[in-house]
């Protein structure tokens, strides 16, 4: 029982590891600590599939839920937080289904396995000089736009910085596939930006 | 032979190689590509520009705001919520405190406990005497199936037991063709 003499800081500076084997062991700080560690990006991450600020928050503490009920299940052959965004894929896939009127579907796949926009993009904008925080409203209204399995894969791979590897961990999709649909909703994006008058993209 | 190669510009691999997600081999050979091919070149710096700005703006999200006490309200669910943490030794434990509580509360009844029990054994009493009734009746119902339906066979149990033999024959027969055109 050495682990009770570890001060506050010290668990700020332990491995994800650590901590899952000190919440398995019931110290709940070990769980708090990891929680503090991935609201955000997860809250983040969630946000962006389901663009309502009220459900991520549900998704996210449903995740932490499942997260605290399986740690015993996770074994470290993955990172912990390719496990975690695992979670969250599948919680947030599950709430769209759940609530397939507000969203998108999610399902409506082509015969080439492309996907179809199904979101108009609003009128284009005159042609004027674009700040950078215009940019930014500009990218989150094109990424909104896009069908969320591709949507999925642009912010893993650019808000989140995950590698290929990763990602076709997180979605179970083959990595020929991450690849492959990750150029499609480039693409995509690319002809959303000239659709609403930005050029030199 | 140029116009060749430019049919089969590897577009699709680009936004790949920008992430630095192809091996070192098919690197080499983009690079000795775009070198030769100002569309693929060209194309490249559009899709390095494009992903920069896209880099930029997605990155920095991590400045959503979250609720006062978020994490504390987390926690708190997940443990009011323990499905997988629990162990065996605790739910023994449990069953433990139950049984010794009951047993105290028995003998803090003192006298008045003799009562109580008296009243839970009419109360189990009663409960078998109605399971015994509706078991024998479930006994006499099947009892009575089983005495029509042998005389209903009687007079032509023969036949009945070749039918039955070949319409077990018949199904593993039927089951066995379905599964081999199920594989092709």
């Amino acid at each position: 029982m050495t682990a009770h003499a570890i001060p506050i800081n010290g668990i700020r500076s332990q491995t994800d590891g650590e901590l899952i084997v000190s919440a398995i062991a019931g110290r709940s700080d070990g769980f708090e600590e990891l929680v503090r560690r991935y609201q955000r990006p997860i809250t983040g991450y969630v946000f962006r599939m389901l663009g309502n600020y009220e459900s991520s928050l549900d998704v996210t503490q449903e995740v932490f839920i499942k997260v605290y009920n399986s740690l015993t299940k996770y074994s470290n052959e993955y990172k912990f937080s390719t496990w975690l965004y695992r979670i969250a894929h599948n919680a947030a896939i599950d709430h769209m289904r759940r609530n397939s009127m507000q969203t998108q579907s999610i399902e409506v796949e082509n015969a080439d396995g492309t996907f179809q926009l199904q979101i108009e993009s609003r009128d284009p904008s005159p042609e004027v000089e674009h700040e950078r925080g215009e940019w930014r409203n500009e990218i989150d209204a094109v990424v909104k736009c896009l069908p969320a399995a591709y949507r999925d894969l642009i912010i893993l791979r650019h808000s989140k910085d995950l590698s290929y590897d990763e990602i076709a961990e997180i979605t179970s999709l083959p990595l020929g596939t991450v690849k492959n649909r990750l150029f499609r909703a480039r693409e995509m994006m690319r002809e959303l930006f000239i659709d609403r008058g930005f050029t030199g993209i | 032979m140029k116009a060749l190669e430019f049919d089969n510009c590897p577009t699709f691999e680009i936004a790949a190689y920008i992430d630095g997600e192809l091996d070192l081999a098919r690197e080499l050979e983009l690079e000795t590509h775009f070198s030769a091919c100002p569309v693929c070149s060209e194309e490249l710096n559009h899709q390095k520009q494009f992903l920069c700005t896209l880099n930029s703006s997605l990155r920095s999200e991590d400045e959503i705001e979250l609720p006062k006490d978020f994490t504390k309200q987390i926690v708190a669910n997940a443990e009011s919520n323990v499905v997988g943490l629990r162990n065996s030794r605790e739910r023994l434990n449990a069953v433990f405190i139950v049984a010794a509580l009951a047993l105290f509360v028995l003998f803090a009844l003192g006298g008045e406990a003799g009562s109580l029990v008296a009243g839970f054994r009419t109360v189990l009493d009663q409960t078998a005497a109605v399971a015994g009734f509706v078991g024998r009746l479930v006994y006499s119902f099947f009892v009575g199936i089983t005495v029509v339906t042998r005389a209903m066979a009687a007079p032509f149990q023969t036949g009945l037991m070749i039918s039955l033999t070949f319409f077990a024959f018949a199904s593993v027969f039927l089951v066995r063709v379905f599964n081999r055109l199920g594989r092709n």
